[in-house]
């Protein structure tokens, strides 16, 4: 057979064959590695599977748990939820796109009235199970809009939620805090373990302190999805969010409100009496148990403003105008002006450098008295003369105290020792965070602060007015201001109110304190809260104590007391005390000051009121104390000004 | 020639039409359409169960494939060789019209409308590129340089293939360098070369996948970076490719031994995204139809690829041979790509599974490719019946 001769045939390479065979063997081992792999995935670990497959089909949304109330000594809730209408991003929904993601988050901005570039902040990176909240009380004609063009904002959720809401906005503000979206960095501070990323967390007084009791825990709703991911509109059984538990504290509603508006009565009585009266702090405890009855700080900000999802920066501006953070009942110390006169007399009393009746503070030159070559003399140059312990706490006699901290100046450290016992310059132990110790100067403390300031100012040989020649070193004229509580003295409100009852409770430093116990969202107790037991003082100051007392009446209600103005008239015996604490030269800045104890068999009393560049004692803070211990006492509250001019 | 003529002419009438029979039918590799037909078949059952919208027209499509492979059977392949240029210049042109006025989707122009159906240019580039590389290499002259040929080969596929790239379609791109590689194979190009130009590739795929990144300059689409490279790094962004191939792995490992039928979720949820018609059909018949079902479906392949090896053992000339190993490298790499994507053992390039993959342009590429391979088979048998040399498998 001849074959047909073709055209420019080319030859069959003579390896076809073999590598026809290699590549009928590569098809083989493919096959077989395919066939192994389906083998080990379908029949060896294919029920691993099916229980991962069955898994997927259902998404999981975290359904936020309500917080828990956070409710005064009666019940009253003053820290609730309410509903409203809220705006979150569920980060599994969110387009795979940057690009799409940007426009969404544009879109978003404009109907929500809110900057695109903090919607982007809140929800990057995006990686919590639950969904995140962008904006609260979204209007309802956005609101119907977002319904309409459902989808026009993939991973957009908007639905009816519980959030935290304070009936009374700035009332007690920095003791109840506010709440916020569980940051990147409150979960690097650890403490927030465990807590999902995206939960709405304390971040601030109670809130913060008892955040693991009120913020329950989250339930699960379970959605069958589609292709698309959207819900079928078939649900499973949801697991039910866990609402977190009710916190009961020793605040008062009542005294609460009397304490704020208190406040702003002392700050418009500085204004009156042309002092700047720029901040003002009051706290009012049990002194039997330390059981914090109402607290309050002025400037204030409002909680609501502060938990919202998004804040602008001018917003923010205004609310924490005035360093309002700051719970100046607790987490700012001041000089505390003559309030510390019955510290100081006790730890004369105590250490044997006086008798209730040694005669102290006689003035021969123009009611001053010289101490190491210097004048040391009493508000506006009067002269009382010399006095015994219960008439210089009565007038607020200067020059009293000033004889006995130079007295006491050569015993070593009397007088701070016992205002150390009485609980200043360490913190009280009270259940909020940020609570400071203030300072009680002795020579230890002043060579401290001393090397610490040189250490910054005096650092490679430099000299000047920054850097003066020589140590710095403890002086007399330092003792003899603290017993004034003037000079390097800082003290808290709190301390105070501590200090005055040990005083008034017959020699107990309690540790005060707010949250009394933990209830179910059903109101059942769950549990107290064990306050830090009270500390005793030594026996020996049982002796002394009544004759402080009898002062510190005389003061509020004796005849020539510094506050017998305003507490002369009221109808209960009150023990109370004026300060006036010049911060520096100029008058205008003086701490004006009150501490008053108002003993009862039921509901005894310790309040302590401060303003900041409020003037005398008498004139800013003893009124507002008059009007607390009116509204604790049910007695008609009259604003009662005082005109006292001795600190 | 004719087998007729040494018959005995008393015995013509009923002889001449047994063996006539006999001739027509052994023109047409019966295992082989068998396989085509089962694997129809299969494509039918995943899409009717995980998308029954497009079970319809996947039928209509598998018809019409099988009318185009009945009838490129009866075309004498041969001809085709002198149409090489016109094949080439179509297939380029195809290419430059789906980039330019392509309609996009998912963000990727891979097909032309014309009245109502759209033509997804790569698809039958693929089956072009074969004929065409194939011609070019018959057609060399004896005495050019087989690096000579090797280059013209490689030049001519790099082009059409960077363009589909360009699309972008990266899972065309690179079956068409698959295709180069084994005509040069089929062609007998030494091992050496061979050796060389699969390290360039290597060494291009590294540069575009990790150095140019790297520095910046991204070669290929960004989502394709990520295909490429995420079955390294599983996630768990839904929506993510390398999520979608663990979910695919999940959903043919829950299939188990039988398969979940109706109770089957991976693919019907969309957990492996919306492509479970097309890239992901054989995460479909896993899931739905268990082991016995995937092993079903790859025995077909199997079938398949056995008898298109021995069309290529068998071709009577370099022409046929390089068509039928270009076809069964077509086909072979797009088995093990799309199946080791489903499994987990491969990255996920977007190529489609040949017969089973929802879609006209891949369907009747491949019954277009089939029925080139029968046409070969048919003369090659033709040959063998007039006395010609027979290379066995």
């Amino acid at each position: 057979m001849i074959e047909r001769p073709v055209e420019r045939r080319a030859p069959l390479p003579a390896v076809l064959g073999r590598r026809v065979e290699l590549l009928g063997l590569l098809a083989c081992v493919l096959l077989a590695v395919i066939a192994f792999r389906l083998w080990y995935l379908q029949v060896l670990t294919g029920r691993k599977d099916v229980a991962l497959a069955n898994a997927n089909v259902v998404r999981k949304i975290a359904i936020p748990a309500p917080r828990g109330l956070i409710l005064d000594r009666d019940g009253q809730v003053l820290a609730g939820v309410r509903s409203a209408a809220v705006a979150a991003i569920a980060c599994d929904e969110l387009p795979a796109s940057s690009a799409r993601r940007t426009r969404l988050y544009g879109q978003l901005a404009s109907v929500l009235k809110l900057p695109a570039r903090q919607i982007a902040k809140a929800v990057t990176p995006c990686d919590s199970v639950a969904p995140i909240t962008i904006e609260a009380d979204i209007p309802s004609a956005a609101l119907i809009y977002l319904a309409e063009h459902k989808a026009d904002f993939p991973g957009l959720i908007e639905e009816q939620a519980e959030v935290r809401d304070y009936p009374y906005d700035s009332m007690a503000a920095q003791a109840l805090g506010y709440v916020g979206q569980l940051s990147a960095q409150d979960l690097a501070t650890g403490n927030f373990k465990g807590v999902p990323a995206g939960d709405i967390v304390g971040q601030d007084g109670l809130e913060y302190q008892y955040d693991h009791y009120l913020l329950g825990t989250n339930g699960t709703q379970r959605v069958q999805v589609n292709a698309a991911g959207a819900p079928t509109g078939k649900s499973l059984r949801p697991i039910e969010p866990l609402a977190g538990d009710n916190l009961e504290t020793s605040l008062d509603l009542g005294l609460e409100q009397e304490g704020m508006s208190a406040l702003e009565e002392a700050m418009t009585l500085a204004h009156h009496n042309g002092y700047p009266g720029t901040a003002a702090a009051f706290v009012a405890i049990d002194p039997r148990n330390g059981q914090v009855l109402a607290l309050g700080s002025l400037p204030s900000y409002n909680p609501n403003v502060l938990s919202q999802p998004f804040i602008s920066t001018s917003e923010y501006r205004a609310q924490a105008a005035g360093d309002s953070f700051v719970d100046r009942a607790s987490a700012a110390a001041f000089p505390t002006g003559s309030t510390f006169k019955p510290i100081a007399a006790l730890a004369g009393l105590e250490s044997g450098l006086i008798t209730p009746s040694t005669l102290l503070g006689n003035t021969p030159a123009d009611g001053c008295v010289t101490i190491s070559r210097e004048l040391f003399c009493n508000s506006a140059g009067a002269d009382y003369g010399a006095n015994d312990l219960d008439t210089a706490l009565e007038i607020s006699e200067d020059t009293y105290f000033y004889d006995l901290g130079a007295e006491a100046n050569a015993h070593g450290d009397v007088i701070q020792g016992v205002a150390r016992l009485l609980g200043l310059g360490g913190t009280t132990g009270l259940d909020l965070p940020g609570e400071i110790s203030g300072d009680v100067p002795d020579a230890a403390w002043v060579e401290q602060q001393d090397a610490r300031y040189r250490a910054v100012n005096c650092a490679h040989g430099k000299h000047g007015l920054d850097c003066p020649n020589g140590p710095y070193t403890w002086t007399i004229g330092q003792n003899v201001q603290l017993a004034t509580g003037q000079g390097y003295l800082l003290a808290t409100p709190l301390q105070m109110a501590v200090a005055y009852s040990a005083i008034a409770n017959g020699g107990y430093v309690v540790t005060p304190h707010i949250g009394l116990a933990v209830e179910t969202p059903g109101g059942k107790l769950l549990q107290r809260l064990p306050a830090a037991p009270r500390r005793a003082l030594p026996a020996a100051y049982d002796r002394y104590l009544p004759t402080i007392l009898a002062g510190l009446h005389l003061a509020a209600q004796g005849s020539s007391g510094t506050s017998d103005d305003v507490f002369g008239s009221f109808p209960r015996p009150v023990y109370g005390k004026t300060g006036t604490a010049q911060t520096n030269t100029n008058p205008k800045d003086d701490q004006s000051w009150y501490l008053a104890y108002a003993p009862d068999a039921k509901r005894p009393i310790v309040v302590a009121v401060t303003v900041e560049q409020g003037g005398f004692g008498d004139e800013a803070a003893a009124p507002a104390a008059r009007l607390i211990l009116s509204k604790w006492f049910g007695l008609p509250e009259r604003v009662v000004r005082g005109t006292s001019t001795s600190r | 020639m004719n087998v007729r003529t040494l018959q005995p002419s008393a015995r013509v009438s009923r002889q001449d039409r047994a063996v006539s029979l006999r001739a027509r039918l052994l023109t047409f590799d019966p295992l082989l359409a068998l396989a085509a037909a089962g694997l129809g078949a299969c494509s039918l059952v995943a899409i009717h169960g995980t998308a029954p919208q497009y079970a319809t027209r996947q039928a209509v499509y598998l018809g019409l494939g099988f009318v185009v492979m009945v009838a490129a059977s009866r075309l004498d392949y041969w001809r085709l060789r002198t149409l090489k240029w016109p094949i080439y210049g179509a297939l380029i042109v195809a290419i430059l019209l789906v980039i330019a006025l392509g309609s996009r989707v998912n963000g990727a122009s891979r097909a032309i409308s014309l009245g109502g159906v759209s033509f997804q240019a790569s698809e039958f580039g693929k089956v072009a590129l074969i004929v065409f590389l194939a011609a070019l290499v018959a057609d060399s002259p004896r005495r050019a340089s087989p690096s000579a040929i090797t280059l013209r080969v490689l030049a001519f596929a790099l082009l059409p293939a960077l363009l589909v790239i360009k699309e972008p379609d990266l899972g065309s791109g690179l079956v068409y360098l698959v295709i180069a590689f084994a005509v040069l194979y089929i062609g007998g190009v030494s091992a050496r070369q061979l050796g060389m130009i699969a390290g360039a590739g290597v060494v291009a795929l590294l540069l575009a996948l990790v150095v140019a990144p790297a520095l910046g300059v991204h070669v290929l689409e960004h989502y394709e970076e990520q295909r490429l490279t995420g079955f390294l790094s599983p996630s768990q962004n839904p929506k993510s490719y390398a999520y979608q191939q663990v979910q695919s792995v999940i959903a043919i490992g829950s299939g188990e031994k039988t398969g979940r039928g109706a109770g089957a979720t991976q693919t019907s949820l969309g957990l492996v995204g919306s492509e479970a018609p097309t890239d992901f059909i054989f995460t479909v018949v896993g899931e739905r139809l268990g082991f016995v079902g995937a092993a079903i479906v790859m025995s077909l392949y199997a079938l398949m690829i056995w008898r298109t090896l021995r069309i290529v053992a068998n071709a009577k000339n370099l022409f046929a041979a390089l068509i039928a190993g270009g076809a069964v490298a077509m086909i072979m790499c797009q088995v093990f790509v799309n199946v080791g994507m489903a499994i987990g053992i491969m990255p996920i390039t977007g190529v489609t599974l040949p017969l089973m993959s929802y879609g006209g342009s891949s369907v009747l590429t491949t019954f277009l490719t089939l029925g080139l391979l029968q046409s070969i088979y048919g003369r090659a048998r033709a040959g063998n019946a007039s006395g010609g040399r027979e290379l066995r498998f």
